[in-house]
């Protein structure tokens, strides 16, 4: 400090040069400051907007004259897709004149149609048939595959067996989801495949099969299939999230394919041995209803044993009381069998 | 020094292609090694955090017992059947039993492969030390099962 003062009194010429020299370094200082000031007020991102909340539901008022489930059996696959969605009241009922329909098959896993891990081609080509019966605009095909999607929809047959029928399928690429609030209790904002929320009607055409963690994979636990980013969180609590589902995405009809059933090594299977020939398909406006159903039917397994569909029923999504529902029971005549 | 070099990247490509897994070798056979296979393209590596990717819903049960990693790889035998192989390497061989015991072994025939397995008409699994093996067929053909078995016995041969 003394040596300082020393210097400023034996150069006064040194002392005006510093007082000018901080001048400078203050003037600097602010118009940097201000620079900054200003920058980053114009820099300000603006703040991500949330998610929307949207919650689709497709569902068509009861109708009392109807059944809320037809449980079909025969021996031509298309004919009992198209007995089952007539007995509910015909396509005309779940899809009207001009809309976009995305059906949403189970083409998770890179398997053949008799290793029954997914839909059947089958059901997937009468439906889009419908569709195109009742008038349809467009009618997409689209799933999230667990497995690598172009191998799943070639293996599977459904990516023929939709384009076969002029629908068009849709891959799950990364640019295609948009993330929403889904509005569940676990499931909150989370990227959702944009098909399935710029539909007109959605129609779920799930297979039955095993599930090693649910002990079955049917029609609510299909709709994973629309989810993209780490979905494999959802299986720590999987009821919960299935429930969650179920609120989010209330289809207008369920089309159940269980001409083949995994009934055991599930979701993925591959021995053909785990595999049932169940000649089935089961059609109905309660997708809880629906799951109750063939989950006892095929597992055995009761509402206790699959939590979501009492947590389901509770929020008013549907019945797990499947015995309390219209259900008609069909069996088709095998058609070859009545030609002279 | 290019000649070191050239070592070098010769060591590494040899490393490389060796090891599809974290500490274990290759499992695969290559083109002929099982009569009548090849290899389609490379294999694929998935582990603990990216399982889902590969098997999601089906994950936890390899999870939950201890799992490291699974490499997969798809062949073609003759032109006229594909298959995909599996092979799961799990933290001990206790955790590939567990995981094949729990398995529905219902309607396949015990495999005399590796530590044990199941032998399916158009599938097979089997274990050997942690190592759980599982090899399925798209094409349910006449010869194809004795195929399969010629590829699990090779995949049996090169597991340590």
């Amino acid at each position: 400090m003394r040596a300082m003062a020393d210097d400023r009194r034996a150069n006064p010429a040194n002392r005006r040069e510093m007082l000018l020299q901080l001048l400078r370094l203050g003037g600097a200082g602010a118009a940097v400051g201000g620079a900054g000031l200003w920058l980053a007020q114009r820099s300000q991102r603006p703040e991500e907007p949330a998610a929307p909340t949207v919650r689709h539901s497709f569902s068509i008022p009861p109708d009392p004259a109807l059944p809320e489930m037809a449980v079909v059996q025969g021996e031509n696959h298309t004919e009992l897709v198209r007995a089952a969605v007539a007995a509910l009241g015909g396509i005309r009922r779940f899809v009207s004149p001009r809309e976009v329909v995305v059906l949403k098959p189970n083409v998770a896993w890179d398997r053949t149609p008799q290793q029954g891990a997914n839909t059947s081609p089958e059901v997937v080509a009468e439906m889009v048939k419908l569709c195109w019966e009742a008038g349809a605009a467009k009618v997409i095909v689209a799933d999230v595959s667990i497995n690598e999607p172009r191998g799943c929809f070639a293996r599977s047959g459904i990516g023929e067996a939709a384009r076969s029928q002029g629908a068009q399928v849709v891959l799950p690429e990364e640019r295609r989801f948009r993330e929403v609030d889904l509005g569940g209790e676990v499931l909150a904002s989370w990227p959702v495949f944009e098909p399935f929320l710029a539909a007109d009607k959605t129609i779920n055409l799930p297979a039955a099969k095993h599930h090693s963690l649910t002990g079955a994979s049917l029609g609510i636990k299909n709709w994973y299939g629309i989810l993209g980013g780490p979905r494999h969180r959802l299986h720590q609590r999987i009821h919960e999230s299935l429930a969650d589902l179920a609120g989010f995405m209330r289809p207008a009809l369920t089309v159940l394919d269980a001409w083949r059933v995994l009934l055991r090594n599930g979701p993925g299977g591959g021995n053909l041995e785990d595999v049932v020939l169940k000649k089935t398909v089961i059609a109905s406006t309660d997708p809880v209803a629906l799951d109750a159903w063939a989950a006892h039917a095929y597992w055995n397994l009761d509402t206790g044993m699959l939590p979501y569909l009492e947590m389901a029923a509770a929020r008013g999504l549907g019945s797990a009381r499947f015995e309390d529902k219209r259900v008609e029971s069909i069996q088709l005549l095998d058609s070859a069998n009545l030609r002279p | 020094m290019m000649k070191y070099g050239a070592a070098l990247a010769a060591l590494a490509a040899a490393l490389i292609a060796g090891c599809g897994g974290r500490g274990t070798a290759d499992p695969f056979p290559r083109d002929d090694e099982a009569s009548g296979w090849k290899m389609e393209r490379q294999p694929r590596v998935f582990q603990a955090d990216n399982l889902w990717q590969y098997i999601d819903g089906d994950a936890e049960r390899y999870l939950q017992v201890g799992f490291d990693n699974v490499r997969n790889a798809a062949y073609q035998y003759r032109g006229r059947v594909e298959a995909a192989a599996d092979v799961y390497t799990m933290k001990t061989p206790r955790a590939a039993a567990q995981v094949l015991d729990a398995e529905s072994g219902l309607g396949s025939q015990p495999a005399a492969l590796g530590d044990g397995g199941k032998v399916y008409r158009a599938s097979i699994v089997f274990r050997k030390g942690r190592h759980l093996v599982r090899l399925v067929e798209y094409q349910d053909v006449p010869e194809g099962q004795k195929a399969l078995m010629e590829l699990a016995q090779a995949i049996a041969r090169r597991l340590t």
